[in-house]
C-alpha cells in the first residue's frame, strides 16, 4: 500500500461516515418509492450510482407516480439539476491547485454533502487532495447507491405507504430549503417559486410548476435587488450555495 | 416503468447534469463570473427547493379528504421545519418529518 494511503483513507472515512449514515436513511424510502414507480433494485442502483441528484431520483418517481409525462419529469428534473452549475462555479477556482483530469473527475461524480465537505476543506487550507476528494465522492456515491438499491428491494416486498415514503423527500427538501442564505432575496425567490406552483396547480398545469415555479422564483430574487435594501445589505443574494448542501 | 422508458429519463437527464456539473469547471478555470450571473444562480437552489416543497404539499384536492387531511402535512411540513431550526440537521429532519407525518395521520 502507498505510505500515507492509510492515514488519508481514515481522513476520508472520518469525514464521510456522518453522510453516510444520513444516505442509508433517506436512500431507503427513495428506493422503496422508486419501486412504486416501477424500478429494479438494479435501475436504482445504476441511477444512484451515476445520476448525482438524490432530489433528483425522489422527484422522478413522485412525478411518475403522479403520472407527468415523459418530458415533464425531464424538464422538472433539469431545472432542479442546475444548482449544480453554481456548486462546479464555486468549486473551480479551489480545483486549480490539481491537474484538469482530477478536477474534472471530481467535478462529475461529487454530491452535495462531499461538495461542502471538499469545498470547506480547501476552503480553509487544509491538506485535502485529489484522492481525499475523490475517495469521499466515491464512498458516499456507493452508499447512496446501494440503500437505494435496498430500499427497491424491500419496496417490493414490503407494502410501505407510498405517502410516507414520499414525505422524507418532502423533509429533504424541506431542510435544504432551509438551509439556504437566510436573506431578502432568497425569501422572494421560494415565495415566488411556491406560489406559482400553487397558481399552475389550481389552473391545470401542473405538468409544468416546477421548472416555471424555478424560473420564476428566480426572476422574484433578482427583482427583489431592484428594491431599496436596508442599511445592513440584508436583502444581497446568496453567493455561493449553502454548504450544507442535499441529501444526494 | 418500461426498460426503454427509464433510459431515457436516466440518460437525458444525466447528460443534463454532467454538462451542469463539468461546464463551468471548465470554462472557468481561472476566471471569475459575473456578479449578475452568479446572483441569478444563487437563486435557483432556493426556488427549486420551495417549488418541490409546495409542489407535493398544496393540490387542488388537498381538502377533498376533509380539512384535516388537507393541512396534515402542513403540520408536518412545520415539524421539519422546526427540527430544521434546532437541530441543522438532513437525518433528523427526515426522520422527524415521517415519523410526525405517520403520526399526525394516526389523529
Amino acid at each position: 500500500m502507498q505510505e500515507g494511503a492509510k492515514p488519508a483513507a481514515r481522513e476520508v472515512l472520518t469525514a464521510a461516515w456522518p453522510v453516510m449514515l444520513s444516505y442509508v436513511a433517506v436512500g431507503l424510502p427513495c428506493g422503496v418509492l422508486a419501486a412504486k414507480a416501477g424500478m429494479t433494485p438494479l435501475m436504482n442502483f445504476v441511477l444512484g450510482f451515476s445520476y448525482l441528484s438524490g432530489g433528483g431520483q425522489f422527484m422522478m418517481s413522485n412525478l411518475w407516480l403522479a403520472g407527468a409525462p415523459l418530458g415533464s419529469i425531464i424538464a422538472s428534473v433539469a431545472a432542479i439539476s442546475t444548482r449544480f452549475a453554481l456548486y462546479s462555479a464555486s468549486l473551480a477556482p479551489h480545483l486549480k491547485r490539481f491537474g484538469r483530469r482530477q478536477s474534472l473527475a471530481i467535478a462529475c461524480c461529487y454530491t452535495e454533502e462531499a461538495y461542502g465537505i471538499t469545498l470547506s476543506r480547501l476552503a480553509s487550507g487544509e491538506t485535502w487532495t485529489a484522492g481525499h476528494a475523490l475517495g469521499l465522492n466515491v464512498c458516499v456515491q456507493l452508499t447512496w447507491a446501494l440503500s437505494c438499491a435496498a430500499g427497491a428491494a424491500l419496496g417490493s416486498v414490503v407494502d410501505i405507504p407510498t405517502a410516507i415514503a414520499g414525505f422524507a423527500m418532502t423533509s429533504l427538501f424541506i431542510y435544504l430549503l432551509y438551509s439556504q442564505p437566510h436573506t431578502r432575496g432568497t425569501a422572494c425567490a421560494a415565495l415566488g417559486a411556491a406560489l406559482t406552483v400553487a397558481l399552475c396547480k389550481w389552473s391545470g398545469l401542473a405538468g409544468v410548476a416546477v421548472p416555471l415555479a424555478a424560473l420564476v422564483g428566480v426572476g422574484a430574487g433578482m427583482a427583489s435587488g431592484l428594491a431599496p435594501r436596508r442599511r445592513n445589505g440584508n436583502g444581497s443574494a446568496p453567493a455561493a450555495p449553502a454548504a450544507g448542501g442535499d441529501a444526494r | 416503468m418500461s426498460t426503454s422508458q427509464f433510459l431515457v429519463l436516466w440518460l437525458f437527464s444525466f447528460a443534463f447534469i454532467l454538462v451542469c456539473r463539468v461546464a463551468p469547471v471548465v470554462a472557468l478555470r481561472g476566471r471569475p463570473l459575473s456578479p449578475r450571473v452568479v446572483e441569478a444562480l444563487g437563486y435557483i437552489p432556493p426556488a427549486a427547493f420551495a417549488a418541490l416543497v409546495a409542489n407535493d404539499l398544496l393540490s387542488p384536492t388537498m381538502f377533498d379528504a376533509g380539512l384535516w387531511a388537507g393541512l396534515m402535512p402542513l403540520v408536518a411540513a412545520g415539524v421539519v421545519v422546526l427540527v430544521a431550526w434546532r437541530t441543522r440537521s438532513m437525518l433528523w429532519c427526515c426522520v422527524s418529518g415521517v415519523a410526525a407525518y405517520v403520526l399526525l395521520s394516526l389523529v
